[in-house]
């Protein structure tokens, strides 16, 4: 039963914000009075506030937004699930594909946010049972976290890897890429081979057909996306070239942006300035509270501690991953990338010098599969959710739903990652 | 697979185009359309699109976005312009993909169910809703489609009901309902 029609989940969704804003009042509430407890300055805690990853979040969306201007997004997702021809798997394996192209370009939030309408007409329209809708949900969501970690500028923990100075933009990318373009065809293996098809092929034909016809005059700006491709391609080069301590990543960004506004407002194009300021504000008190718990210095104290009982830099490396991914798991993504961080920048200056490169990879991979443990955990889980119930697709979709996907999808990305990390070290 | 979603954003004679492509579907499907024919609905589209010109009016208000006849109408002598009543209930994605699917060489509009579109009267302007007209009962309508009738009805000008299926058509038990006697002063067959 999916509520009346003609009052959606109003309250629910009012809950679900409430809930969301509570967290964000209840960590600044925390980080302010931690930090008057133990004698912190305020203004120390803001002069360490990382204000570089909230320029690139904001501007990143920003320039999704031109892109996704173009319709080229809606275009691929629809030429994909006219070539799925309705097949459950073939659905699948198309659209975790091109979960994993977006999600190393924009957040996770939006990423899943571009695709998601045509996926909710699609899914409406083929037959569906509750076993494929969790399927379905979780490997997206799971994908959206490894499509993220493997660049950069594709998720929150990655961008603050990459304004940390622990590696460089291509040091990242030619190490991020591989491993989690070979855990997302592990993941895809892993679940493709247990969706069943649906018998009635001619409704799901059908189905597929009808969600052609409802795109079918909508047309790419050719044009302004060959523009704005090329400004994405100069980003990409200027990140991977330019001395950060020359030109820093977000002011690339912000100059990236600003270049792609104005051709494609010379274009004609309408810029669409909004943006989801929620997980924004969410990123922010957190970095907030790892700026004050870095001040404190128990951060520093943790790290000696480790230190002190694992001499091995490998084993060292895999007691951290454990401990991230479980902080991941359990207090989602953005608190436990901004919480570690301090811990894996001071071990890449000492026990792990050298590596640092890996131990980068490490943190992300760590953060990454954690994100995928509970709906909580990743960034855009509970929107993912939101969007789920809000379609009425006859199925819900939610914590309990994910939680069994959940804990396969981590220990699949972990034992890869930490397989990598002991064969690489 | 709801039926009803498809028709609202792209029309009954896009959709009857596009299930009459997949006759294998026709059993899983007829408990909300009736069987179609490809050749019949091409040959229905072309007459009403034939009728259009031949009325002369220069603003069509139609209750569904009727993709088929508006791509017919776009290569036609036709040079009026579309206005499209959309359901208050209709959700955001869906309006959003019926504003961007709306086919190149024809001037488009859309008005709010309830809105009463401007500058459109009885002598410039004709109200036109697509249905089935089941053998000896009145036309049947989506529900929505009803609903808004029940508004235009006092247009004064000619409100035409347009049948997309031959006579006899056996009604579907499923999200159709009857229109009132006074919706309509005009019927057009679907026979062809």
């Amino acid at each position: 039963m999916n509520g009346n029609p003609l009052f959606p989940k109003q309250g629910h969704k009012k809950a679900k914000d409430a809930a969301s804003f509570l967290l964000i009042a209840g960590v600044l509430g925390i980080s302010v009075l931690g930090a008057l407890a133990v004698k912190i300055p305020i203004k120390n805690v803001m002069e360490i506030f990382q204000y570089d990853v909230l320029i690139i979040l904001i501007t990143m969306e920003l320039f999704t937004n031109l892109i996704s201007g173009t319709n080229i997004m809606q275009y691929i997702a629809v030429r994909l699930a006219i070539k799925s021809n309705g097949s459950r798997r073939r659905i699948l394996i198309f659209f975790g594909a091109l979960m994993f192209l977006i999600s190393p370009l924009v957040n996770n939030i939006t990423a899943v946010l571009i695709i998601l309408p045509v996926i909710t007409v699609l899914l409406k329209a083929i037959t569906l049972d509750r076993a494929y809708i969790c399927v379905f949900f979780s490997i997206l969501l799971s994908i959206s976290n490894t499509g993220g970690a493997a660049s950069p500028i594709g998720d929150f923990p990655a961008i603050v890897i990459m304004t940390s100075g622990i590696t460089t933009f291509s040091d990242y990318l030619l190490r991020a890429m591989p491993l989690f373009l070979l855990t997302s065809i592990a993941l895809l293996s892993f679940w493709v081979f247990r969706v069943r098809e649906c018998i009635d092929g001619n409704v799901q034909k059908l189905a597929v057909d009808l969600l052609g016809t409802r795109y079918k005059h909508i047309k790419v700006d050719k044009k302004t996306l060959l523009g704005l491709c090329l400004i994405f391609v100069g980003m990409f080069f200027a990140w991977s070239l330019i001395p950060r301590d020359w030109m820093p990543p977000e002011t690339v960004a912000l100059i990236g942006y600003t270049v792609g506004a104005v051709f494609s407002a010379l274009r004609g194009n309408a810029l669409k300035l909004t943006i989801d300021f929620k997980p924004i504000l969410t990123i922010a008190v957190f970095l907030f509270l790892a700026g004050t718990v870095r001040s404190s210095g128990a951060l520093e104290s943790i790290a000696q501690l480790l230190q002190l009982h694992i001499q091995s830099p490998r084993l060292l490396l895999l007691a951290i991953m454990v401990i991230t991914s479980i902080a991941s798991g359990l207090f989602s993504a953005g608190p436990a990338a901004a919480a570690m961080m301090p811990i894996i920048v001071n071990l890449c200056e000492t026990t792990l010098a050298g590596k640092a490169h890996w131990a980068a990879i490490a943190y992300a991979a760590s953060i990454c599969a954690g994100s995928s443990m509970f709906l909580w955990s990743a960034t855009a889980g509970f929107i993912l959710s939101g969007k789920v119930d809000d379609a009425r697709l006859g199925y819900c979709w939610g914590i309990r739903e994910y939680l069994k996907y959940g804990i396969i999808n981590y220990s699949i990305q972990m034992a890869i990652a930490m397989a990598a990390i002991m064969l690489m070290l | 697979m709801n039926i009803t979603e498809a028709i609202l954003e792209i029309g009954l004679l896009e959709t009857c185009r596009v299930i009459a492509r997949h006759p294998g579907s026709f059993d899983s499907v007829s408990l909300q359309f009736p069987e179609v024919n490809s050749r019949e609905t091409e040959e229905r589209i072309q007459s009403f699109a034939g009728w259009i010109v031949q009325e002369k009016k220069e603003l069509l208000f139609l209750m569904l976005p009727e993709l088929a006849l508006m791509e017919t109408l776009a290569f036609s002598d036709w040079k009026g312009s579309v206005i499209i009543a959309l359901p208050s209930d209709l959700d955001t994605k869906s309006r959003e993909r019926i504003f961007a699917n709306m086919p190149d060489n024809i001037r488009t509009e859309f008005v709010q169910e309830g809105t009463y579109p401007s500058d459109f009267r009885p002598d410039n302007g004709i109200v036109l809703c697509m249905g089935i007209l089941p053998e000896g009962y009145r036309p049947y309508l989506l529900p929505e489609c009803c609903r808004m009738m029940s508004l235009y009805k006092a247009f004064k000008g000619r409100r035409i009901f347009l049948s997309c299926f031959g006579s006899g058509t056996k009604a579907p038990e499923l999200g159709w309902v009857y229109a009132e006697d006074d919706f309509f002063n005009g019927y057009l067959a679907g026979d062809v």
